[in-house]
């Protein structure tokens, strides 16, 4: 699914490393969670997974495909067909209503529009499984409160069904009873539409339901050499 | 590219407020700018049609703009004058088919007083080779038991509120030049027995009387001043020799138009008094080359207005980018392409343009519409073709819209390069 290689990465071609990382596998259906403290570079380390950032040298491939490979437009087709992503919050654009903010990735990749059959009965579908009542999907999206808006930003993550589903800690605006709640939601979907996902937080109390566990500052060279 | 308009629409509908000031800002330029250029060609076309199938006006050298602006217009001093036996002369000649003799000096509150004979309500044409027309009564008889009669254009009419019947007097020379009592006319009174249908032309600001009619009220005047002790009954009047001397110009209608120029030598080489022809046509373009100088200063204007009406749109779209960082980075995340997020502001940009620019064009007309009659009638200004917008305005829609899609470039390569940068996190 995901393999990395010598992966080193600067935001300035004289600027300081920010990662270096050998080597790193994830395995098709995986859920990984990435832990590390603020600042340690698990954002950037997202966007290099999501091809949105290109490494500085060695090689990020995700299903066997090199980013670094394919044009700027060929990059944004691929991560649009097969990643989904959640943002830590204001994951939703807020003049939309919730039923075309899950709608939105169908919009812009006819491989998940296809995947996904039926784009709103899925949407509905998917809205119903997070937990949200029918009479919030007609209203716009930020009339909701940040609990429901993650629940809609996940939804949508998983709209049809990306082989990857990546979070940037999602539950680091909710309080203790939701968070449960949304990663129960988040881990039992994930495994039913068979995405692998990538779990980023700094909070290590979530690690518990996750099978695999990885310390970006241990993994990651660049970190030590500093 | 559906979904993106879709998306741009609600986005740009989310931010309705600001948008809309911008639009209004936009929507006053193209008026101000499709208003102007309207009345620019509307008041050119105009000048043009204020007269038509005259060939040549002939008169004293004086040179041809100040002839034409005295002969048509009725503005400005005459020269010298023409004499009656120079007219008869050219009325004479082959090519000629008829000669219609004009005399201006005297005024009506401050309207242009225009002594002429009875065929000028038949002969004189206007526009596009329209002939005058009466909306109430008749012409003046030119007999001298109608001699004091007077027909008046419609502005005249409608301003002072005459109708046939109504007696007026006349003033000697322009209104400002009038002494209260020693430089009147008021001894010989006229009666109204025409108004004129209106023509947006300088007719319709005009008095008309007959040539023997002037010379019946300058009979005890002598230099421009009455004679002291002399007084001539209105009646008494009618017993004089009333023949017209001189004139102050003869408008020319000719059998073939190529005789034209042959005409013109042969007044240029008159030889009992000093003569000059002109070309209605040339002469007028002459006129447009002297306002054709403060006509351009006013397009620049309002091209300037357009100009500071995009540049806001530039600066509201670019100023609310940075609060928009977090709504490019979810289009991003969900599958947009910075080429999408370019598309996605040069889009809005467009809209608000197109918007704007719609609203203006139609305010612009409503404008023109309403204000029609008014500009008829006060400035003689026709609108060519009603209030439908001219085919010089539509292209000056075209080009504000252009130019709008073009500004909207700024911000939306703007925010392609901010996308490109920040990935899904926006570093703020």
């Amino acid at each position: 699914m995901i393999d990395v290689q010598d992966l080193r990465f600067a935001w300035h071609r004289a600027g300081p490393e920010v990662l270096r990382i050998p080597a790193l596998h994830i395995a098709a259906g995986e859920a990984v969670f990435v832990h590390g403290p603020s600042g340690c570079g698990k954002s950037t380390l997202l966007g290099l997974l999501a091809g949105v950032l290109l490494p500085t040298a060695g090689d990020v491939a995700l299903l066997g495909q090199s980013w670094a490979g394919l044009s700027g437009a060929a990059r944004d087709r691929l991560r649009a067909d097969h990643v989904g992503y959640l943002f830590q919050q204001f994951n939703l654009l807020p003049y939309l209503s919730v039923l075309d903010n899950v709608r939105l990735p169908c919009r812009f990749s006819a491989r998940r529009a296809q995947r996904a059959g039926d784009v709103t009965a899925r949407a509905q579908e998917l809205l119903a499984a997070m937990a949200l009542p029918a009479d919030h999907w007609g209203r716009r999206a930020d009339a909701l409160s940040v609990g429901q808006q993650q629940r809609v930003a996940a939804a949508r993550a998983l709209i049809g069904a990306p082989e990857l589903v990546i979070a940037d800690e999602p539950t680091s605006a909710l309080d203790a009873a939701l968070r449960d709640g949304f990663m129960a939601l988040l881990l039992r979907h994930c495994a039913a539409a068979g995405s692998t996902l990538v779990f980023v937080s700094h909070d290590e109390r979530l690690a518990a339901p996750f099978a695999r566990r990885i310390s970006l500052p241990e993994l990651n060279l660049a970190a030590a050499a500093r | 590219m559906k979904a993106l308009l879709a998306i741009a629409a609600r986005s740009a509908w989310n931010r309705r407020l600001t948008l809309s000031l911008v639009a209004l800002c936009i929507a006053l330029a193209t008026g101000l700018l499709l208003t102007l250029e309207r009345l620019r060609s509307d008041v050119r076309t105009s000048f043009s049609q204020a007269v038509s199938g005259t060939d040549l006006v002939v008169g004293p050298r004086m040179g041809s703009l100040p002839l034409m602006l005295h002969a048509v217009f009725h503005l400005g001093a005459g020269g010298n004058g023409m004499r009656m036996d120079s007219v008869r002369a050219l009325s004479q000649q082959r090519a000629v088919a008829w000669t219609l003799p004009v005399a201006l000096g005297d005024s009506h509150r401050g309207r242009p007083v225009l002594g002429t004979t009875p065929e000028y309500f038949t002969r004189f044409q206007y526009g596009e080779r329209q002939p005058l027309r009466f909306s109430q009564g008749r012409a003046f008889a030119g007999t001298l038991d109608g001699l004091y009669e007077a027909v008046v254009g419609a502005e005249v009419a409608e301003h002072l509120g005459y109708r046939p019947g109504q007696a007026i007097t006349l003033q000697h020379g322009g209104d400002e030049l009038r002494h209260e009592h020693e430089a009147g006319h008021d001894d010989k009174p006229f009666t109204i027995v025409g108004v004129l249908a209106p023509t947006g032309t300088p007719v319709d600001r005009t008095v008309h009387v007959s040539l023997p009619a002037l010379q019946a009220i300058h009979l005890e005047w002598q230099g421009g001043a009455p004679l002291p002790g002399v007084h001539i009954a209105p009646e008494q009047a009618r017993k004089f020799d009333l023949e017209p001397k001189q004139v102050s110009a003869v408008l020319v209608g000719l059998k073939v138009r190529a005789a034209a120029f042959a005409v013109q030598r042969w007044v240029a080489e008159y030889e009992a008094e000093p003569l000059m022809a002109v070309l209605p046509g040339l002469a007028l373009d002459e006129l447009w080359q002297v306002l054709g100088a403060a006509e351009r200063a006013l397009q620049a204007m309002s091209a300037l207005v357009a100009a500071v009406s995009l540049a806001s749109l530039v600066a509201v779209v670019l100023a609310g980018l940075n609060e928009r960082r977090r709504e490019l980075a979810v289009l991003r995340a969900v599958g947009a392409g910075p080429r999408h997020v370019l598309g996605l502001l040069t889009i809005e940009a467009a809209l608000v343009t197109l918007a704007g620019s719609l609203l203006g064009a139609v305010v612009a007309t409503a404008a023109l519409a309403l204000a029609a009659p008014w500009l008829q009638a006060r400035w003689g200004i026709a609108l060519q073709g009603g209030w439908w917008p001219s085919s010089g305005q539509a292209l000056l829609w075209a080009a504000v819209v252009l130019a709008g899609m073009l500004a909207g470039l700024i911000p939306g390569l703007r925010a392609y390069r901010l996308s490109l940068a920040d990935g899904l996190s926006p570093r703020s």
